[in-house]
């Protein structure tokens, strides 16, 4: 850890503000270290981050290249920290995720990307629905619990975001609030909860529903929700602006949102409210990241996903982008609840939240919530 | 070889590669075994599809009756600083719709800049914007400059003799302005109305972030769990494009144009009396509404990060040596694209005013229709012919490759202006160049690129604002590490850094409306 | 030929639908249509044109004096030609008769009507002014009807009266053809037809034939001349053209940095123009050094009678054709004859043109005969002219210095 630190030290030219935040991230991970040296690592899946490994021989030629669906902020820190560590070089390439799942079909064989990271379960089951995604070894998929790793191993879950249901508590009584997304159909809420039924992380939790209580208690609960006039915006961070503002009550997004609006604005009126854990409406939702079968440098890529979980990656997240860290062992962000891993969560196959998205759709279509 | 058989190959190339969006879509087509008919006789296709052509038809509308009545104000009115107004006019094309959209809807919302300003003096709760009439006031405003550019050149250019002779004839100036001005402009104006129509049709930032549920719409929304129907709408919205562009060619050609556009007298000012004051305050009103108003929201968002800059965790600091980089490349690739569209669209332009054949027609169709089709099509299409090529890795996602997918997006602007360019050279002094003994290159050089420059300037403008502000495609196929301001807005507007947006997007704005002003502006339109 | 218009204004006109004039060089019709058109135009009064009265109009465009105190009047049923180079402010002239520039100074009447005046600005679609411009101005998205029409508003006879001034350009029949599918020539009647449609008070015709080619322009010259005259239209021809100036007006009016320098018949104008500059621009001129003695000035071609009065030094106007050139052997049979050399032939066909070099001078010579001299003969020059017209030589002089308008001669004697 100190040797890393100073490597990044001697690179400083690189943009000082990274440097800062990453050296005084580095440092943190390199004091919690030496607290953590050897966590009981449990026979099953909360498992500990990765250690990092001695760094593997680079593989001559082309940089490492990754697709990225999540945004440049919240990945570049990471790479650089990865090349800082292994001096593996990294390209990045980043676009929504679907759009990347498609480039990376199209491109089929001859597809430059290594790795695919995905802000979707959806758009990495695709590609794993497709045969285009390796195996991973068990190594890797071992740091985090099994709910987060595809079940045929093709894919690992790096962090994860919780569905909440933000409010602005100038608006709303924390009393009133539900412990099920279910109830949110009671006509107390007519008007108040603002959906966005276009928005692939609505259409995640809606396949997650469908999963666990079957297509005809979900398009009825879509329907209710339809009857209660629920106000519809075209993404999560439109309904947390829209909840500060006073615009509506509340919304159902991912909860980090509200986290980056205060972090602009510690004033802003808004309050996140947790699901039960047991409930569907508190789905956690995660970034996954996955070899591309048709890698020409596993051996990195595999360096780099391994990278992702490592406790310096994994606290990242949790102290940057407001995320739950996935691998066992990392404290999830101040604030926020320690996350259960919870038996609901166990029974809940991701790969299936990839491929019955056109079925979700269709519900959500049907069910008239989008106005 | 002579030239004319140079360009007629040209043309036949470029209708070729310019239907290979199509292509692909109709062997995605085959290959996904879509059950077009099943898919297309839905009502899962036809509300698009009717939303679709709504708007279309909306926006061209609106935009039609807006550029021309922009243009012509600011040639022919007498109004105060109407050569600043002229302007500033074009610059709401900078504005990439997905950021546009945004700024409105934040200027509109509950509790938005709108409402701070407004409610002190007593207005209440703003209508929110979406849906089809919030879709199309603000494609209408992002879009107007399709047809005031054209409409604009024409009115400068169009000889005075015309409605002169009309005045001198006995008809009042609004008579005079139904018939003959307006005859003598629709050609632009309907060249320019049918960009916005395929503009629209392509769009995809306004809709979504409105929440107006088109064709486009729904080829993004199931691009990937639903591909049979994503790409059965995506050549049903090509199909729908090949109409559009078919009808308005059959009215062009039934129009008989034939108006002298190449004068060099200055334009007759109206002096509007004391209507002046009052029209003036109209076409600010208007500007402030396309301009002004996202602007402010953008500036508003840029203003607040940088007040605040402690707010921000270290790695997220507006990031301003980052921003001037990504506007220097964006510039530099923006410009390369705009020459390289000029440079090929130019002869086939050549060929459709002077040879005009049906195969020009044909490729003609093709250009101008692939401008309705979403990007993301477009980019898909890209990297599937481009990896049917033997040894295609070595320019795949670099710069001259995404120099030719914005061709492929953007030849249709070039295209059609440069038609206008081509058009403004009279034949007969080509002619009398010929006669002078001048051989092709030397008559080109000579008599008639100097000639075409200011509407080839205006192509290669068109063009290069439409790369600047362009996403889905740079987002896919740019070389890897390339820094470009949409891409940089769109990952700041995705992960909420809204003061990076907001800086960002002014840095588009600023650079786009500085290079328009220095490269086209200027030599062509208000020299 | 005596003017055909009827002088009796109080004689009723013979009852006839209209004017049925064919041109003059009638394609398809027969003689008789020809003659019975004729007699039919004699009826013309009916037309309804007045007559035109400028009163001290002055015009500048920023620093450029474009205009300055212009008076000009033409009767009703005259044409005037108004002759000068370009820039000389004829068109911004036309352009504020017909309401298209407004004045700085100054009046416009047509008849007894204010148009322009202090405080008066009829607007163009209200002065009831044709106006018949240089550059093709027809419609083109219009048909040869549609053209026609344009200027007749909703007048029920509409159709009639297009045929009628369709037929008056001998373009019966053209209506449903598009403007584009004429001839330039064609195109310029269908102009003349649409000016004359709204039976306007008075015609301006701005180089009304620049566009064409010599052949069609000489030919429309007479035809349009032909139907002016027949129609007894007042118009104002402008051009910069002294020869279609001489054939299209009654008057020409010489114009010159936004004056008028002089007006009267072509023949005046040519005969006895007013300054040397507007002799040298309304056609090839020599001026030769001369002391005037009265009735006589004494040159280098000897003594000649002149025009008017002429003492001290002088410049003497002689016109090319004022000169015969008599080949050296032969001559010595005038006293008026001075030797030279021919340094230049040119032939034109009608005409034979010689420079022929007298002194350290060069006076251009024209004949309409068959030359029987050959470059290097030399020649005895001739004085066969009328009275000739002598300017003071001061003036011929500051000619030379600011130059003469179009036509720059390097045959002006200078001694």
């Amino acid at each position: 850890m100190d040797t890393s630190s100073s490597t990044l030290l001697r690179r400083a030219g690189r943009g000082i503000w990274l440097v800062a935040a990453v050296t005084a991230l580095s440092l943190v991970a390199a004091a919690c270290g030496s607290d953590d040296d050897g966590a009981p690592v449990s026979s099953r899946a909360p498992a500990s981050p990765v250690e990092p490994a001695p760094p593997p021989p680079p593989e001559p030629g082309d940089p490492l290249t990754i697709y990225s669906g999540r945004s440049e902020d919240l990945i570049s820190p990471l790479v650089e920290m990865f090349e800082e560590t292994t001096e593996i070089e990294a390209d990045v390439r980043y676009g929504s995720s679907a759009d990347l799942a498609l480039l990376i079909e199209a491109e089929g064989d001859a597809t430059p990307a290594d790795v695919f990271i995905s802000q979707s379960p959806g758009a990495m089951g695709y590609l794993a629905t497709q045969g285009r995604l390796r195996v991973l070894p068990s190594g890797v998929l071992d740091a985090v619990d099994s709910a987060y790793a595809a079940g045929d191993g093709t894919w690992v879950g790096f962090s994860g975001r919780q569905r909440v249901l933000v409010y602005n508590p100038n608006l709303v009584d924390p009393a009133d609030l539900p412990d099920s997304v279910l109830d949110l159909t009671d006509l107390a809420y007519d008007g108040r909860v603002a959906v966005a039924p276009a928005n692939s992380s609505f259409q995640d939790f809606i396949t997650a529903m469908r999963f666990e209580s079957g297509d005809d208690a979900t398009l009825s609960w879509l329907e209710g929700m339809a009857a209660n006039n629920a106000p519809n915006y075209p993404k999560n961070s439109a309904i947390v602006d829209a909840v500060l503002r006073g615009e509506v009550d509340m919304g159902l997004v991912n909860h980090y949102y509200l986290l980056r609006f205060l972090a602009e604005d510690p004033d802003a009126p808004g309050v996140n409210h947790s699901f039960a854990f047991d409930d569907i409406g508190a789905l956690l939702i995660v970034t996954t990241g996955a070899i591309l079968d048709a890698s020409d440098q596993p051996t990195a890529a595999q360096a780099f996903i391994e990278f992702m979980l490592t406790r310096q990656a994994q606290e990242f997240y949790a102290s940057e982008t407001r995320e739950y860290p996935l691998a066992a062992g990392v404290q999830p962000p101040e604030g926020l609840a320690p996350l259960n891993v919870a038996d609901v969560m166990d029974t809940i196959d991701f790969d299936v939240l990839g491929g019955g998205l056109a079925r979700t759709q269709e519900l959500i279509d049907q069910s008239g919530i989008v106005r | 070889m002579d030239a004319g058989r140079l360009c007629r190959i040209w043309g036949l190339v470029l209708g070729l590669f310019f239907a290979a969006p199509l292509g692909y879509l109709a062997y995605e087509n085959v290959r996904l075994r879509s059950d077009v008919a099943g898919i297309l006789a839905v009502a899962r296709t036809w509300g698009p599809l009717r939303n679709s052509l709504l708007l279309a038809g909306a926006v061209s509308a609106a935009a039609m009756v807006a550029g021309t009545a922009m243009a012509w104000a600011t040639v022919r009115l007498n109004l105060p600083g109407r050569r600043f107004w002229a302007a500033l006019a074009p610059l709401p094309l900078v504005f990439p719709t997905f950021v546009g959209a945004t700024a409105f809807i934040a200027l509109l919302a509950r509790g938005g800049l709108a409402e701070q300003i407004l409610s002190p003096l007593g207005v209440g709760a703003l209508p929110r914007l979406q849906g089809f009439w919030a879709a199309w006031l603000v494609l209408t405003l992002f879009t107007y400059p399709y047809v005031y550019l054209p409409v604009r050149a024409r009115l400068r250019h169009l000889d005075p003799v015309y409605e002169e002779a009309a005045r001198v004839l006995g008809r009042r100036r609004r008579s005079v302005f139904a018939t003959v001005t307006l005859p003598a402009t629709l050609p632009a104006i309907s060249a320019g109305g049918l960009l916005v129509c395929l503009y629209v049709l392509s769009d995809f930032g306004a809709v979504e972030l409105l929440r107006y549920e088109t064709l486009t719409r729904s080829i993004y929304a199931n691009r990937l769990f639903d591909r049979p129907t994503s790409v059965a709408h995506g050549l049903l919205l090509g199909v729908v494009a090949l109409g559009v562009v078919g009808v308005e060619r059959m009215l062009a050609r039934r129009r008989s144009g034939g108006f002298s556009a190449t004068s060099d007298r200055p334009p007759p000012l109206t002096d509007l009396g004391r209507w002046r004051w009052p029209v003036c305050a109209a076409v600010v009103a208007f500007l402030l509404l396309a301009l002004a108003a996202p602007l402010a929201t953008l500036g508003y968002w840029a203003g607040r990060g940088i007040a605040n800059p402690h707010r921000r965790v270290g790695a997220f600091a507006l990031d301003g040596a980052g921003i001037a980089a990504s506007a220097a490349s964006t510039v530099v690739v923006s410009s390369v694209a705009a020459v390289v569209a000029v440079l090929v669209m130019l002869p086939l332009a050549w060929l459709l005013v002077r040879r005009p054949s049906r195969s020009a027609s044909a490729s003609n169709l093709l250009v101008t229709a692939g401008f309705a089709l979403p990007g993301i099509v477009v980019a898909l299409a890209l990297v599937f012919w481009t990896l049917q090529v033997p040894f295609a890795a070595a320019v795949y996602q670099t710069l001259p490759l995404l120099i030719v997918g914005y061709l492929l997006l953007f030849g249709a602007q070039a295209a059609n202006a440069a038609r206008a360019a081509v058009g403004a050279v009279p034949r007969r002094l080509s002619e009398g160049a010929q006669t002078l003994g001048a051989r092709r290159w030397r008559r080109l050089r000579t008599v008639e690129l100097p000639l075409m420059t200011p509407g080839l300037l205006a192509a290669g403008g068109l063009v290069l604002l439409s790369v600047m502000k362009e996403l889905p495609l740079t987002l896919l196929m740019r070389p890897t590490n390339l820094p470009m301001l949409s891409t940089d807005i769109w990952n700041s507007t995705e992960s909420l850094f809204l003061a990076q947006a907001g800086l960002e997007s002014l840095v588009l704005v600023a650079a786009s409306g500085l290079l328009t002003w220095l490269l086209v502006l200027r030599r062509s339109e208000f020299a | 030929m005596p003017n055909a218009r009827s002088a009796t204004a109080g004689v009723p006109a013979p009852v006839v639908a209209a004017p049925r004039k064919r041109f003059g060089l009638s394609r398809n019709g027969d003689p008789a249509d020809r003659t019975r058109g004729r007699v039919h135009a004699a009826t013309s009064d009916r037309n309804g044109f007045l007559d035109l009265r400028i009163v001290g109009v002055s015009k500048s465009f920023g620093e450029t004096e474009a205009l300055s105190e212009i008076d000009l009047s033409i009767e009703s049923g005259r044409t005037v030609s108004l002759l000068g180079p370009s820039g000389c402010g004829k068109t911004t002239l036309m352009r504020i008769v017909a309401g298209l520039e407004v004045a700085d100074t100054g009046m416009v009447y047509v008849g007894d009507r204010l148009l322009a005046g202090p405080g008066t600005h009829v607007a163009p679609e209200s002065r009831r002014i044709g106006l018949l411009g240089q550059e093709r101005s027809l419609f083109p998205h219009l048909s040869v009807g549609a053209n026609v029409a344009y200027g007749l508003g909703r007048a029920a006879d509409r159709a009639a009266r297009v045929a009628e001034v369709l037929e008056m350009v001998d373009l019966a029949g053209y209506e449903r053809r598009m403007p584009d599918s004429l001839s330039g020539g064609q195109q310029q009647r269908v102009a003349i037809a649409r000016a004359l449609a709204p039976r306007p008070r008075m015609l301006l015709l701005d180089e009304p034939f620049q566009a064409l080619d010599a052949h069609l322009r000489l030919e429309l010259q007479t035809e349009v001349r032909a139907l002016l005259g027949s129609l007894g239209a007042t118009a104002v021809i402008v051009t910069h053209d002294q020869d279609e100036a001489f054939v299209m007006g009654d008057d020409v009016a010489v114009m010159r940095d936004g004056r008028i320098r002089q007006r009267g018949k072509p023949s005046e104008v040519y005969g006895h123009p007013e300054s040397p500059w507007i002799a040298s621009f309304v056609g090839d001129a020599n001026f030769i050094p001369g002391i005037g003695r009265g009735s006589v000035v004494s040159t280098p071609l000897g003594d000649l009678g002149t025009c008017c009065h002429a003492a001290g030094k002088v410049a003497v106007l002689v016109r090319p054709s004022s000169l015969r050139m008599v080949e050296v052997e032969t001559s010595g049979e005038r006293d008026t004859s001075t030797q030279g050399r021919v340094e230049s032939m040119r032939f034109i066909g009608h005409a034979t043109e010689c420079r022929v070099r007298l002194g350290d001078a060069v006076l251009l010579t024209r004949s309409d005969r068959m030359p029987t001299v050959r470059v290097g003969d030399e020649v005895t020059l001739c004085y066969d002219g009328p009275p000739a017209v002598t300017y003071p030589a001061a003036a011929v002089a500051d000619l030379r210095r600011r130059g003469n308008g179009r036509r720059t001669e390097p045959s002006t004697l200078a001694r």
